[in-house]
This record gives C-alpha cells, sequence and structure tokens, in this order.
C-alpha cells in the first residue's frame, strides 16, 4: 500500500471514531428530541423506542400550554446576556489590573479573591437574598443579575490571558507614552479575544441554568427563567415526560445557538491556553 | 373504609378538592352551603387581630381590592386545577384578588419560605401551600394563623374535614393548617396480567400474603417480567409503619413534642417491613428499580411489573400512560396487623399538601 493510499485508511478509521463518539455525545438530545416527539404510549412502549413514530408538535402545544416558555427564553436572555456582558468587561478590565499593574497587596487581593472561588454559591444565597430584599428589588431583571457581574473567575481567567501577553510590549508601549487604558484597548484587547470569547460561552451557559438564585428571588411567572419554567413541568408525584422533553428542547435551541457561534472563539481559547500554560 | 374499596379513596380524593375550592372560595358573600360557610375564611382574617395588620400593610390596587400572595407548588394539570379554583374565587367577588404563584416543588418552596422568613415579613405571601411534612416547621416559624381560629369568625364547619386528616394538622390541639391535596399510597395492578395469569382482575390482594401469591401466578404465567415492585422510598416505609399502627417517632410521632428519637427500631415496625420487602425480592417474583419513584412507575406503565405500590396522585398519569387497564386497592397490610383501627393507613398523610395562612 503507498503511503497515500494507507493515509486515506487512517482517516476513514479517524472518522468512523469521530462519528461513534459524536453520537455517543449527542445520544441524549437526539433522544430528548425523539421522546419530545412521541406519544405517551410509545414513550412507555417496551422495548423502549430510540425514534418517534411520527414528526408531532403535541407535546411541544402542551408544554407551551403549561408554562410561557418564549417569556422565559427571553428573561433568560436578558439576565445571561447582561451578566455575560458585565462579567466579560469586568473581568477583562480586573484581570488586566492583576497582570500588568504593580501596587502593594496585588498578591494578597488576588488570592483573597480566588479564595471566594472556594466558597459554595448555595451558602452565599441567603446572604444575597437579604440584601437584595433590604433594597426592595425583589422580583426584578435588577435582582436576578446583580450578583452575577463579575465572578472570581472570570477575572482569574482574564488576568491568565494577560499574563500570556509578553510584559516587554507593555513596558515598550508605556515608555513610547501609551496610556494603560490605551494599551488595553487597542494591543491587550485583541490579543486576548479568543480568551475572552471562550470565557463569554462559559457565562453565558452557565447563568443559563442557574436554578437556585431565580427560584428565591423571583416570585412571578412572567419572571421566570427558563430551567425554573422547566421545573413547572414536572409534578410532585409523576411526570410526564413528553412536554418535559419538548420543553428541554425548546431552552436547548438558544443555548445551541451561542455555542454555535461562538464555538470558534471557544476552540481557539482554549487550544491558547493550553499551548501558552 | 378499607373494605369499600378504591371508590373511597376516590372520594377522599374528591372531598379534599372541595375543601380546596372552598378554601380558594373564600371571601365572597355568599353564606349557603360548604363552600359558602369557608368563604369566608379568607376574609375572615382582616376580622382577626393579628391578620388585619398583615391585610394593612397590603396595598389595595387601583379597584381597591385587597391583593393576597399564594404560593403553591402545583405544577402541570395540578397546577392547572389550582389556578382554576383561584381564578373562580376572584370571580366570586370584588373585594380581595387572590395572586396565584407556582414556586417550584415542595421543598423548593420550603427553601423560599427559610429565605423570606429571615428577610422580614415583607417577602412573606400571605398563603402558602405547605407539604405535610413541613407542618411542624411552620408552626415552629411563630408567623402563622391556625386556621382554626377562623373557624368560630367565620362559622365553617370544621366536620366537613375528615378526621383523620385534620387530626394530622393539628399540633398542640390546634389544626394549623386547611388540607387542599391529600394522598395516600395505594396498588396499583394490572388487569391485563392478572386476566393472563388466571386471577380476579376485580380482586385486588389485601394482604402481602396475597401479593407474592399474585405476584408469583403473573410471573409464572410469563405476563410480566416481575409480579410486584416498589420505590426504595421513605414514604412507603413510614406508611407501612403506619398499617402497623405503630408510632415513626417518639413523643405520639411530634404531636406532643417535639420527636427526639425514632421508635421503628424499638417497636419492631422497621424489621416487620425489612423482612417482609427482603422476602418479596428473594422469592423473584418482585423487581428492584431503584430510588427513582418514576422509574417504577415507568417499568409499570411499560407492562413490566404487575404490581407496584404508589401515591393515588398519581392515578390519572398512570391511567393515560398505560395501554392496559389499571386497577386499583388499598396498600397491602400485614395479616396480623390490627384491623382498621383509627391509625391504620387511612391515616397516611406524607404527601397531603396543606395550605397556611401567614400573619
Amino acid at each position: 500500500m503507498s503511503s497515500k493510499a494507507k493515509r486515506r485508511v487512517f482517516l476513514t478509521i479517524i472518522f468512523i471514531v469521530n462519528v461513534i463518539f459524536a453520537f455517543i455525545v449527542l445520544f441524549p438530545i437526539l433522544y430528548c428530541f425523539n421522546v419530545s416527539n412521541m406519544t405517551k404510549t410509545e414513550i412507555y412502549a417496551y422495548p423502549p423506542q430510540f425514534f418517534a413514530r411520527a414528526f408531532s408538535l403535541d407535546n411541544y402545544r402542551t408544554a407551551l400550554q403549561l408554562a410561557p416558555f418564549f417569556r422565559f427564553i427571553l428573561n433568560s436572555l436578558i439576565v445571561s446576556g447582561v451578566c455575560t456582558a458585565a462579567q466579560m468587561v469586568t473581568g477583562a478590565l480586573a484581570g488586566y489590573c492583576f497582570a500588568m499593574f504593580e501596587f502593594s497587596g496585588k498578591n494578597v487581593l488576588f488570592t483573597i479573591m480566588l479564595a471566594t472561588m472556594m466558597i459554595p454559591s448555595q451558602a452565599i444565597i441567603i446572604a444575597n437574598y437579604l440584601t437584595i430584599s433590604q433594597w426592595g428589588i425583589n422580583n426584578t431583571y435588577a435582582a436576578l443579575v446583580l450578583p452575577y457581574l463579575a465572578s472570581a473567575f472570570a477575572v482569574f481567567n482574564m488576568r491568565q490571558a494577560f499574563l500570556s501577553l509578553p510584559r516587554e510590549l507593555y513596558e515598550a508601549a508605556l515608555v513610547d507614552g501609551c496610556t494603560r487604558f490605551k494599551f488595553f484597548y487597542s494591543v491587550g484587547f485583541p490579543l486576548i479575544k479568543p480568551a475572552l470569547g471562550a470565557l463569554g460561552i462559559y457565562t453565558f451557559l452557565d447563568t443559563w441554568n442557574y436554578y437556585m438564585w431565580p427560584l428565591i428571588v423571583v416570585n412571578t411567572v412572567d419572571m421566570r427563567t427558563v430551567q425554573i419554567g422547566l421545573g413547572m413541568l414536572q409534578g410532585s408525584e409523576s411526570t410526564n415526560f413528553g412536554p418535559v422533553m419538548a420543553g428541554a428542547m425548546m431552552i436547548l435551541l438558544p443555548s445551541i445557538i451561542i455555542f454555535v457561534i461562538g464555538q470558534k472563539q471557544l476552540v481557539e481559547g482554549l487550544t491558547a491556553g493550553a499551548v501558552k500554560g | 373504609m378499607r373494605k369499600n374499596g378504591t371508590r373511597v379513596l376516590a372520594g377522599v380524593l374528591a372531598g379534599t378538592m372541595a375543601a380546596a375550592l372552598a378554601g380558594c372560595g373564600s371571601g365572597s358573600g355568599s353564606s349557603t352551603g360548604t363552600s359558602g360557610t369557608t368563604t369566608k375564611a379568607a376574609a375572615g382574617a382582616t376580622t382577626t387581630t393579628v391578620a388585619s395588620g398583615a391585610s394593612t400593610t397590603k396595598s389595595a390596587d387601583a379597584s381597591g381590592k385587597i391583593q393576597l400572595t399564594f404560593w403553591h407548588s402545583m405544577s402541570e394539570a395540578n397546577g392547572q386545577a389550582v389556578q382554576a379554583l383561584v381564578d373562580d374565587f376572584n370571580n366570586s367577588q370584588d373585594e380581595i384578588y387572590v395572586n396565584a404563584e407556582y414556586q417550584g416543588k415542595y421543598d423548593d418552596v420550603k427553601t423560599k419560605m427559610s429565605a423570606a422568613l429571615q428577610s422580614g415579613k415583607d417577602q412573606l405571601p400571605d398563603i402558602v401551600q405547605m407539604y405535610d411534612i413541613g407542618t411542624k416547621y411552620m408552626v415552629d416559624s411563630g408567623l402563622v394563623i391556625p386556621v382554626e381560629d377562623m373557624f368560630s369568625t367565620t362559622g365553617y364547619d370544621p366536620n366537613t374535614i375528615m378526621g383523620i386528616v385534620k387530626s394530622y394538622y393539628t399540633v398542640d390541639g390546634k389544626q394549623y393548617s386547611m388540607p387542599l391535596n391529600v394522598s395516600t399510597p395505594m396498588l396499583y395492578y394490572n388487569k391485563d396480567a392478572f386476566k393472563k395469569a388466571g386471577l380476579d382482575p376485580e380482586k385486588a390482594p389485601t394482604t402481602w400474603e396475597e401479593v407474592k401469591e399474585d405476584a408469583k401466578a403473573i410471573q409464572e404465567s410469563g405476563a410480566c417480567r416481575y409480579g410486584y415492585a416498589q420505590a426504595i422510598y421513605g414514604w412507603f416505609f413510614e406508611q407501612e409503619i403506619a398499617t402497623l399502627g405503630q408510632d415513626y417517632g417518639d413523643n405520639e410521632n411530634g404531636r406532643s413534642g417535639n420527636v427526639t428519637k425514632v421508635m421503628w427500631n424499638e417497636n419492631g415496625a422497621a424489621k416487620k417491613i425489612m423482612d417482609n420487602w427482603m422476602d418479596l425480592l428473594n422469592s423473584g417474583y418482585a423487581g428492584n428499580y431503584g430510588q427513582v419513584t418514576g422509574d417504577t412507575q415507568t417499568a409499570f406503565f411499560a407492562g413490566q411489573v404487575g404490581m407496584i405500590i404508589e401515591s393515588t396522585a398519581i392515578l390519572r398519569n398512570a391511567i393515560n400512560n398505560s395501554q392496559f387497564e389499571i386497577g386499583t386497592g388499598y396498600l397491602p397490610r400485614f395479616s396480623d396487623a390490627p384491623d382498621d383501627g383509627g391509625r391504620a393507613v387511612d391515616l397516611r398523610h406524607h404527601r397531603a399538601g396543606s395550605r397556611q395562612r401567614i400573619l
């Protein structure tokens, strides 16, 4: 066999293996989609069926009757969008300071900030809730986003990104009379864009899936976010899986779109980090 | 009661729904019939001193109505039912407007309550649906008005509430909450499988011995993979203790004081229940689908299991989801258990939701 033919065989094998792994990863979503099209008897049929007999929107209709999903998706888009944008801005600015500036107490400050990552979010929910209640802003978008406008992870992540830039670049720019902020937005920012993009996607998906905080701080149906909306389809005693899966498909769609849009950035950002440490 | 079979159970459910309707239907001017009497229950809150404080803090909207907030855990079909009851009430009079708000599952509501309790009364709902096991928690919060205090001011007839249900929500001699959705575990069986196994499809097994015999017959006829199954679920254990007429905890299950220890290890109830269950599993005629109740339900709906024990609350789902005819019977009992005493199975309580009025 010529080396070219060998290579072709090798690529074919890789391709087949990839398809198999992709199927394993996608299986839950495919199954979720199929179940969302099934009738009740199909869902409970034995042996279990993978494919629905026919494409049907009945479960979607039921889900939309039980809960206003488009409103939930809109709420989640607002909340996740604001949180993501805010964390990218605050993370990039703070990370830039920690990476490039020299000031007394920098390491102590950075360590304290990192230490907050060890506190489980459930532990501070009540304290946050009391603050929000005192301000009288329960059941508002402000209450939903305020605690998540900045995060230690974002700052840490951005600091690492800025540290990967050669320090000489920064010093040379300052010597040439560039201001610190000008360096940030005209030199640093373009260079860390992949890392910032990755952070954005991560933050978006993370806030998209929040459950506890929105549950506690928001009271009315029109302010609910998607995960709680999905919970509205589940019974305390037993669950009707068709509409639940239909709801899951509906709230999955925006996050898949965000991921597809940001995928290039994510992959670039992750590999950039991996190579440079 | 047990002898009357499932029809009585259905009656129990209907009864609690009626109570809910009556409870929700409070405030209107009508004064006849059950719902008429209860009508005043919520409105009557304003006539008691404690509650009037709460109502004055409630801002009346443009139309001059008192706005009340009602937190509940009813989703899906039950959620629509609760909303329908609330709508009926809101349309029945023009003094009070109730905002019914779904706040997540039972545990979620309790979490929200805990948070709201710490931040002061502003964030608290006026009425909350709390699950049965949260009864003591609500009483201990010190912020609830016992519903019994409103009976006298509103002329509501407490005898319309089943005694056994009333007794569950009575702490320190006072009924604290209004039952809304009381459910109990019962036996569900596959009538088609019974027929195939040569059993009488109209006769549900009543004792564990009969369950074992029927399970054997079903399995040997090949009608189902397993004759019987039940989820590993604390509620069933608790309820079976009740069928034995034994206490779960000391101080009369916490009615005469705080529970300081469990009793089922001392009174032999746990051993008896576990031995029986183990015997069923060892016989090979019972399956084990783990701790998630939904998994056992799925196996039953799929025709893999001939009999399961489950909450009365899943009846509608069971009928909708299975392709065979569903039969129901009482939670099987031990043949040597006290017969039908006041505290037998019928006093089951765990899943009962109830509404409580908050200050």
